[in-house]
């Protein structure tokens, strides 16, 4: 057990014994985290505050079933990405544009490296990472979610699992399944994107024809 | 070098940051355009990630964040307290029926035997003590209806609802979000079989309070209580409108208010 951890551990005995004090430290080492977990999956500052404050609720009221079964990051995060996906539901019953439903089985997709060559010219514009940006929000929360643990935060499957509490193999399929989806968010919508950058390039008089 | 193990080991090298491509890979990548394609794409989401990264915190955050806190706080102190401002109001009604001097002579030897007793009193589990019971989020109230009448079973009574903030003696308010066609199932078994609006609970007609995982916290109470005008139509509909008109239930919105009063058993 790291500093860090048994420093947790003893802010959660204190708060636990009703120290307000000890509760607040731990809002301050896990705000951050908290708010861009939950802006990742909702891709909106106004929900990512909300669902931030709903995850400290659950946190506060839920302290007690900390079991030290796993770190304390661990069950935080499984804690937060609940929260922030029971928030996304009741959203989505106002809003039917927010995709979080999570496919039935994800095993059956094969962990194979996507073959479909890119549009070579796509990577000679310097909008692609318009592109890509635009299309990253489009993603299903899930998929950018895994996407982004296992691209950028680099954790390895095994740990992905433990932190989304699924099989080694739900992993998987489902990063197979994400890039797969990028992938194919961005050639559908590369026509709208051109006939956009068409038009902004015409008021803007750059005229380099894409 | 297959265009797959291409893929496979550059996912690898980009993943680690490793600006020092293997002679393979690079060999591969001048000629293949599809796995260089495959290269500036993971390096652009990267990029992309990282701009997330950096995404500035709302400079309220944190206060949004303790203000919610200090009233979740303050409520369970006020919901502790009311248990023992209910129990002091008793005494003191109490004490009202006697004559003040006969009362000051009780008084010392209550507050004696209160302190006796109290120091030698063994804790009670605190999940049992409905006066200050904190609910998780997850935990729901649960009834299985067919057991309230045993003579007349409607056809599904069994409910859920979730159940937030603490269980104290004052009654605990439900909301409740049910289908009209379950709305339709209660209106009919409290009007056509003529069940008393109220009812008070036996030993086979339980109660549970469920966690989240299906652990029951607390299994029976001796009274439950469903007043008169339980069901409303949230604002809709006027108090006195207790059974609402087929028409008003399909129009109405789908969630509903009930009241139910929950008082313990014996511990």
């Amino acid at each position: 057990m790291d500093l860090e951890e048994k420093q947790i551990l003893a802010l959660i005995e204190q708060a636990l014994l009703k120290k307000p004090e000890a509760f607040e430290s731990l809002v301050q080492m896990y705000e951050k985290k908290a708010y861009l977990l939950a802006y990742r999956l909702s891709g909106n500052p106004n929900d990512a505050l909300e669902m931030s404050q709903e995850i400290f609720i659950k946190l506060y009221r839920n302290l007690s079933s900390f079991r030290k079964e796993s770190s304390f990051n661990t069950w935080f995060y499984r804690l937060a990405t609940n929260v922030s996906y029971d928030y996304l539901r009741k959203r989505q019953r106002e809003d039917k544009h927010i995709l979080i439903q999570k496919e039935d089985d994800d095993s059956d997709a094969k962990d194979q490296a996507d073959l479909t060559p890119w549009p070579e010219e796509l990577f000679e514009r310097k909008e692609l990472q318009e592109l890509m940006r635009q299309a990253m929000w489009l993603l299903r929360p899930d998929h950018r979610e895994v996407l982004y643990l296992y691209d950028i935060e680099n954790h390895s499957y095994e740990e992905i699992a433990e932190l989304l509490d699924c099989q080694l193999g739900t992993v998987k399929s489902r990063l197979h399944r994400a890039r797969n989806a990028l992938k194919q968010i961005i050639l559908d919508r590369r026509e709208l994107f051109e006939g956009y950058l068409r038009h902004t390039n015409q008021k803007g008089g750059s005229g380099d024809g894409m | 070098m297959e265009c797959n193990q291409c893929i496979e080991l550059l996912r690898d090298v980009e993943r680690k940051m490793d600006p020092h491509l293997p002679t393979d890979l690079r060999n591969h990548l001048d000629t293949c355009p599809h796995c260089k394609s495959e290269l500036l794409w993971y390096q652009s989401q990267r990029e992309i990630w990282q701009e997330l990264n950096t995404t500035e915190i709302p400079v309220n955050l944190h206060q949004n964040i303790m203000l919610k806190i200090r009233d979740i706080q303050e409520e369970t102190e006020t919901v502790s307290e009311s248990g023992l401002h209910s129990f002091l109001d008793k005494v003191h009604a109490w004490f009202q029926t006697l004559r003040w001097k006969q009362g000051l002579a009780v008084a010392t030897a209550s507050l004696l035997i209160v302190l006796t007793v109290a120091t030698q009193l063994p804790k009670r589990n605190p999940a049992q003590t409905v006066e200050n019971l904190s609910l998780s989020e997850d935990t729901t109230l649960r009834h299985d209806g067919p057991q309230m009448n045993k003579a007349i079973e409607p056809p599904t009574m069994m409910m859920t609802a979730p159940v937030s903030g603490a269980v104290s003696e004052e009654p605990i308010f439900i909301e409740l979000e049910m289908t009209t066609e379950q709305w339709q199932e209660w209106v009919t078994y409290f009007t056509e079989k003529e069940v008393p609006w109220t009812t008070e609970g036996e030993e086979d007609n339980p109660i549970y309070i469920v966690e989240g995982t299906g652990k029951v916290i607390v299994e029976y109470y001796k009274e439950v209580l469903i007043p008169e005008n339980a069901f409303l139509l949230q604002e809709e509909v006027e108090p006195e409108d207790k059974i609402p008109e087929q028409s008003q239930v399909l129009q109405a919105s789908q969630k509903y208010r009930l009241s139910i009063r929950l008082q313990p058993s014996e511990p």
